[in-house]
């Protein structure tokens, strides 16, 4: 482009700025026909296709106004300062949609300033921006577009050819369909927003909400409490509800009414009822609203089911104290079976004092015997001294036999039906206490009709504890030769005859050695440096005092299995009978 | 290297005979002390292996014998008895073992006990068996001979005896033998406790036993007698 009539450029807006001349250039008569059949199109594409108002607006200038462009620019916040921006445009200048200008040094702004309908010829001499522009704007005919009877915009219309001219009769075309199609642009634009927090409200919905008056009367009842409670909002509004709901407060009502009062808002579990009067823990927030004088009006409660929640929560907190119960008898039973061993241990030694008091007596008997008629004085002295002696002697017995007593003060057996499965599933859980289980594969393989046994809980708990732990000791090998290619442990449990249930405990380790197998319920007979120290002769000894049997077998080709029975608790013993 | 059987000018002669008592509990050593005095056997105590072993070059020569713990701390008894056959010693050694220890005993007259006796034991017991020992050793000429004849002389009698038992009876005794209680023995066996309480007991009036070491000792003379025929005692 080398026109040469393109002037210096201009110093004041109003250099490029000829809307006076529309006053003196002869106009047309208005096309009032035209201008009501344009209206007529707007209206029923805002019907049919809200979205393409602005297209058609600017089409419909195009062709009333005889414009070679026409579009719409809309101002919008950028990264410095206010732009406008060419939303829509139609015509010769469509290639240019989305470019931007400055608000202040663009036309459009001159035009929002203003609030009027103004007419540029070549605006370029004073809006650089628009230099370079293609194609070229020769005059260009602007009407403020107005959002809430504020002016964020620009209707225009633009002439590419320099003898091309707009007239009055355009002008007021223009302005008026500025001011309907932004009426129109306003009204989509709500009603798209009305839609999005429609949908929002919708969504909220969802939720278990309710409000209510003062009076406990229920006013808003959303669909997510329809899902919860089971009542639908026409059932519920108008009911109270603390009655409709049952609701059990964990503190006082009154309590739950003063906090809403002093600060507003409350939160808790409630318990309450459904329509199909199942009992469940709702989760509650209530927000005091108070109209403009402050009166308290209505409270929000916003709800959720926290039934399984709460159930779940409490499950694990009883598991976590029947856990650190059970560990407590744990101690208890460890302290038990080392006062087994304690015991083994204390009988020896208390064969040292038995053993010197005999002898001393033995020795007190042979000097009275052998010295016929009256003693000698030094014999006499020996005899003390023997008897004196042996009763230190006994008394160190006595010592012994004390100690032994307070240690095992507490292990007495008490036998109560037990639910096997559970006590399995209990001993399992405390046998893996602090255990490493390398790639163990643990099956339990219980029969599904275990009748209840009769037997000392935390003791058969010990037997399996300790048969766990040495099986998944025995799998434990490091040694590359002796690991086995799979690691199994198999806890089984079924009913062995009319009279006693078997218990089993397999692993997959190395099984055991013949001579080992020969002694391994004698006492003080390992074959591990440093096991739980509670003896697989403890865990016989356990079993037969439950009148049951505990062997050993080859488990298959690899590892060993501990079998073990107890008896079946009678129908006719009940908890209750023990003391 | 000093002989204990060798001749020897010492007094002994006046006191008969001695018995060397060792073990680590006082009260045991002060108890046997007191009981061999007053039946007039010479006696020494030593509170370990080792102090005996380092009086041995010492002692009196004469008719002696060892009566020693099993269990000891430093060098037990079976050690000792190891100890004294490597230096060519054959004192007649008697052992005291732990309460149901029967799997010590078993070893200790392996390597060379003459007898053992089980804690607690009777005074009257074991002052018997080693006056016994003492008394019979005065008659042979060496302390070896002695001692393989008490055992041959009590071997040739248990074989006799544990013979005369059922097969039963036999299978208990074994099994006792190495140790294993009632209830092991009925496992094993698959009998109810009851009923190998019952055979055992039937068994020990067969034996004219009147405590299971008693029984065991005959075994263990019975399986000796079996191992080593007449030829004497190997290790």
């Amino acid at each position: 482009v080398s026109d040469a009539d393109i002037p210096v450029q201009a110093r004041h807006v109003d250099d490029v700025l000829i809307t006076h001349e529309l006053a003196r250039r002869p106009s047309r008569a208005p096309a009032y026909e035209a201008e009501s059949r344009a209206l007529g199109l707007l209206a029923q594409e805002m019907a049919n296709n809200p979205g393409g108002v602005l297209r058609k607006c600017a089409e419909l200038v195009m062709e009333l106004c005889h414009a070679d462009s026409a579009g719409v620019s809309i101002l919008e916040p950028g990264d410095t300062g206010s732009i406008f921006r060419w939303h829509t445009a139609v015509g010769a200048f469509a290639p240019n949609i989305g470019g931007t200008m400055p608000r202040d040094a663009s036309p459009c702004g001159t035009v929002v300033d203003r609030n009027s309908v103004l007419l540029f010829n070549k605006a370029e001499r004073f809006f650089p921006d628009l230099q370079g522009v293609e194609p070229r704007i020769y005059e260009s005919l602007l009407a403020p577009w107005h959002v809430s009877g504020e002016a964020v915009g620009t209707l225009w219309a633009i002439k590419h050819t320099p003898e091309s001219r707009f007239d009055a009769e355009d002008a007021r075309l223009l302005q008026n369909l500025s001011r309907v199609a932004s009426a129109a642009y306003q009204m989509i634009t709500a009603l798209t927003e009305a839609k999005a927090a429609g949908a929002v409200l919708a969504t909220l919905d969802l939720a278990a909400i309710m409000t209510r008056n003062f009076n406990d009367t229920i006013q808003f009842w959303s669909a997510g409490c329809e899902r919860l409670y089971g009542w639908t909002a026409a059932e519920a509004a108008g009911r109270s509800a603390h009655d409709l709901l049952g609701t059990v407060f964990p503190v006082p009502r009154s309590e739950v009414e003063a906090t809403l009062e002093d600060c507003g808002v409350w939160s808790g579990d409630l318990r309450q009822r459904t329509r199909d009067g199942r009992e469940v823990v709702v989760a509650v927030r209530k927000v005091l609203h108070r109209d403009a004088e402050g009166r308290p009006v209505a409270v929000l409660e916003s709800l959720a089911d926290v039934t399984e929640a709460r159930r779940a929560e409490q499950a694990l907190r009883a598991s976590e104290a029947r856990l650190k119960e059970l560990q407590a008898e744990l101690l208890h039973v460890s302290r038990l079976s080392a006062a087994g061993e304690m015991a083994s241990a204390l009988a020896h030694e208390l064969n040292q004092p038995l053993a010197a008091i005999t002898t001393y007596i033995r020795a007190g008997q042979l000097i009275l015997t052998s010295d016929q008629g009256a003693l000698a004085p030094e014999r006499v002295v020996e005899i003390k001294r023997v008897i004196d002696r042996a009763a230190q002697q006994a008394l160190r017995a006595g010592e012994i036999v004390r100690r032994l007593r307070e240690f095992v003060a507490k292990g007495k057996a008490e036998k109560r039906p037990e639910d096997l499965r559970k006590l399995i599933e209990e001993a399992s859980m405390l046998a893996a206490v602090g255990m490493r289980k390398n790639d163990i594969h643990t099956t339990f393989r219980l029969d599904p009709v275990l009748p209840p046994v009769l037997v000392d809980r935390v003791q058969i708990q010990q037997v399996l504890v300790n048969l766990i732990r040495n099986a998944v000791e025995a799998m434990a090998g490091e040694n590359a030769d002796d690991t086995p290619p799979y690691r199994e442990l198999v806890v089984a449990a079924a009913p062995c005859d009319p009279e006693m249930v078997e218990i089993s405990v397999a692993d997959t380790g190395p099984g055991l050695a013949p001579g080992v197998a020969d002694s391994l319920f004698e006492p003080f007979v390992s074959t591990k440096p440093n096991g739980m120290g509670v003896g697989l002769s403890i865990c016989r000894t356990i079993v037969e005092m439950h009148d049951g049997r505990l062997w050993a077998e080859l488990n298959g080709e690899a590892g060993t299995v501990f079998r073990f029975t107890v008896p079946r608790a009678r129908a006719d013993v009940s908890e209750g009978d023990h003391t | 290297m000093l002989h204990v059987g060798g001749t020897s000018n010492t007094d002994t002669a006046a006191l008969g005979s001695a018995v060397y008592v060792i073990d680590d509990e006082e009260p045991i050593r002060d108890a046997l002390a007191a009981l061999f005095q007053s039946a007039r056997v010479r006696v020494e105590t030593y509170p370990d292996a080792i102090s005996f072993l380092e009086m041995l070059p010492r002692l009196g020569a004469g008719h002696a014998c060892v009566l020693a713990d099993v269990r000891m701390p430093g060098m037990d008894g079976i050690e000792l008895l190891h100890e004294l056959r490597k230096r060519g010693v054959s004192l007649p050694v008697v052992v005291m073992t732990g309460h149901g220890d029967v799997k010590t005993a078993v070893q200790a007259m392996k390597a060379g006990a003459i007898d053992f006796f089980e804690k607690p034991f009777d005074g009257t017991t074991i002052l018997g068996a080693v006056q016994a020992a003492l008394s019979a050793s005065t008659a042979l000429s060496t302390v070896e001979q002695m001692g393989n004849n008490h055992i041959l002389a009590n071997a040739t009698q248990a074989v006799e005896q544990i013979a005369a038992l059922t097969p039963r009876e036999r299978q208990v005794l074994d099994l006792l033998a190495e140790g294993k209680p009632n209830k092991a023995i009925a496992y094993q066996l698959g009998l109810s406790p009851r009923t190998v309480e019952a055979c055992r007991a039937r068994m020990m009036s067969r034996l004219g036993a009147r405590s299971l070491s008693e029984a065991v000792r005959l075994w263990v003379w019975s399986e000796l007698a079996t191992e080593t025929g007449s030829s004497g005692l190997e290790c």
